[in-house]
């Protein structure tokens, strides 16, 4: 940047001595290189001065903004697990990571994100200004992996009146890649939406949008009159933003920061990602057969089920003689669209396996229930039914 | 001929003062490093500082006498800097404890000289002025004039109530 041609404008940057002469006052350029020194609450408290330094400080509002992403970026980084990934990345390997247990409730998934961010920096989310706890920025964790827990829990009862009235589900519809709000009390029209998450990629658009994520529940909880929780970042840029910066270049910025790399992991960092890894899918496949775990990762057919006791594998809610599953419409949605794909895929390609071009199970177009099972071996993997001889086998000789 | 880091320079102020320095002195002043290397005959001709007043000159070259021997700035550095700490070194802050209308002289005369490093010592100086005041405060630092009207006040207030609350 060159300053050798700062312009002195009409600054209300003076020192105090030279102010009764009037012929001494910074110009613009070098109150921006000083406000850059500050943080922005303190660029905040400047810009509140006068009506000039309010309008020096909205200028740079984008510079502020990437402030303001970059630091909520790093302190929601340490509070990882995991380093070495894009903030995206290091949340969706720490959902990963934690499997089963965590896995279970999102919520709680996103809780427990949040409390390691909040202990590893001694951050209150409640400076906000809004109300509440932890949830707050469980919230906005949820909404990052694209997780709603009521989604989940009403998902399996989409028709069902109970409690849906305070919420809409948003749906991506993989066709029109558009989302599309199903109306449940106040929204009572199907409605589009561009999804805002960050977990997609503007050139990506719909890639892990296949969820249900209530969004009406944010605004009803603390989110003022924003439809989904990157007003968080957006709340807190927006005394100096919200005029200079549009929408959409605002989520470009925020995107493109999120998706920075943070530092590349180191070997040690590896070897634990590694390890958790092995450790959430030996607990998820451990009482397999190494050939029963093939058969299910590459997506090979169901080894048939013998009534005469020789074998029999439980997978609720499927019925193999019939080869269909017979989960509801809606809580098959609901595992398929929450992280079940994901995860079933990062998992196959872990183990070098592609999806894609595999032998498919039941459905041939059913790109799906690979993540149904997957979810749900999970879920009951304690009320796995194997015969004994098929318990002898071990995960670790699988992987050997 | 004087070996180059025997050269002198001569720098003549706004006010028309003649400075002789050590080209090694003034050439932690990009512009000047420029001008030398157009000139092509460092100590014959002067060199004006159209900009900067004598006192302040005086100053500057104080700062650029100290830091002669610091490494020329790299691209590295220019990012680093981006990382914004306001430390400054002792002997900067007591180099840069002088009244503000000095210290505004000493940033703008960076400014124009080009001297990046003197002009970030600069800037920390104003932003550590400003850093943890109020509005209020910060008014007062600078005498600054507070034209907002009472309602344009509150706007603001509750836009930074987030802020207030920490």
């Amino acid at each position: 940047m060159s300053t050798t041609n700062a312009r002195r404008g009409d600054s209300p940057l003076k020192s105090n001595t030279a102010l009764k002469e009037g012929t001494l006052e910074l110009p613009n350029e070098l109150i921006h290189l000083v406000l850059e020194y500050l943080s922005p609450l303190d660029v905040l408290s400047a810009g509140r001065t006068c009506h000039h330094m309010r309008e020096v400080v909205n200028d740079q509002a984008k510079r502020l903004t990437r402030l303001i992403v970059r630091r909520e970026r790093t302190r929601m980084a340490a509070g990882l697990v995991m380093s070495g990934a894009s903030l995206v990345g290091a949340i969706r390997s720490w959902i990963l990571h934690h499997g089963p247990q965590a896995e279970r409730s999102f919520h709680a998934t996103a809780l427990r994100i949040a409390n390691n961010y909040v202990r590893a920096n001694g951050i209150d989310v409640r400076d906000t200004g809004y109300r509440g706890d932890h949830l707050f920025f469980a919230r906005l964790v949820e909404y990052l992996l694209h997780v709603n827990y009521m989604a989940g829990h009403r998902a399996r009862d989409p028709e069902g009146e109970e409690g849906l009235d305070e919420y809409a589900l948003v749906r991506l519809s993989p066709s029109t890649n558009v989302l599309k709000s199903v109306a449940r009390c106040s929204l009572t029209s199907m409605e589009s939406r561009t999804c805002l998450c960050l977990l997609c990629s503007p050139y990506r658009e719909g890639i892990c949008c296949w969820v249900e994520t209530a969004v009406v529940d944010f605004r009803k909880t603390g989110w003022k009159n924003e439809v989904h929780p990157l007003a968080f970042w957006r709340d807190l840029s927006s005394p100096v933003t919200e005029i200079l910066v549009s929408e959409e270049e605002w989520l470009d910025m925020v995107r493109s920061i999120l998706a920075e790399s943070l530092e590349d992991p180191t070997d040690k960092e590896k070897r634990e990602m590694h390890n958790a890894l092995v450790s959430q899918i030996r607990q998820g496949f451990g009482k397999m057969r190494r050939d029963i775990v093939k058969e299910f990762i590459t997506l090979a057919e169901l080894p048939k089920q013998r009534r005469g006791g020789e074998m029999k594998i439980l997978i609720p809610g499927m019925d193999v003689s019939k080869k269909k599953h017979s989960l509801s419409l809606g809580s098959r949605q609901m595992a398929c669209e929450t992280l079940g794909v994901r995860a079933a895929k990062e998992f196959c390609l872990h183990l070098g396996r592609a999806l894609k071009g595999e032998k498919k199970l039941l459905d041939p177009e059913n790109r799906y229930l690979v993540a149904v099972m997957y979810e749900e071996l999970r879920l009951v993997s304690g009320e796995f039914m194997l015969m004994d001889e098929y318990r002898e086998g071990s995960f670790e000789s699988f992987l050997g | 001929m004087a070996s180059e880091a025997e050269q002198t320079v001569k720098l003549v102020s706004s006010d028309n003062v003649e400075i002789v320095t050590e080209r090694k002195v003034a050439e932690r002043s990009m512009l000047i490093k420029n001008m030398i290397e157009d000139l092509g005959a460092p100590g014959e001709e002067p060199i004006p500082i159209m900009n900067v007043s004598e006192a302040v000159l005086r100053k500057v070259l104080e700062w650029c006498t100290h830091h002669k021997n610091d490494p020329a700035p790299s691209q590295d550095d220019d990012a680093d800097s981006r990382k914004k700490t306001t430390d400054i070194e002792d002997w900067d802050q007591k180099f840069m404890q002088v009244d503000q209308e000095m210290l505004f002289e000493i940033i703008l005369a960076a400014n124009y000289m080009d001297i990046k490093a003197l002009l970030d010592v600069g800037c920390k100086t104003v932003a550590n002025m400003i850093k943890g005041k109020s509005p209020e405060e910060i008014r007062k630092t600078f005498n600054i004039q507070n034209d907002f009207t009472p309602e344009e006040e509150d706007q603001i207030r509750r836009e930074n109530e987030w802020a207030e609350d920490r």
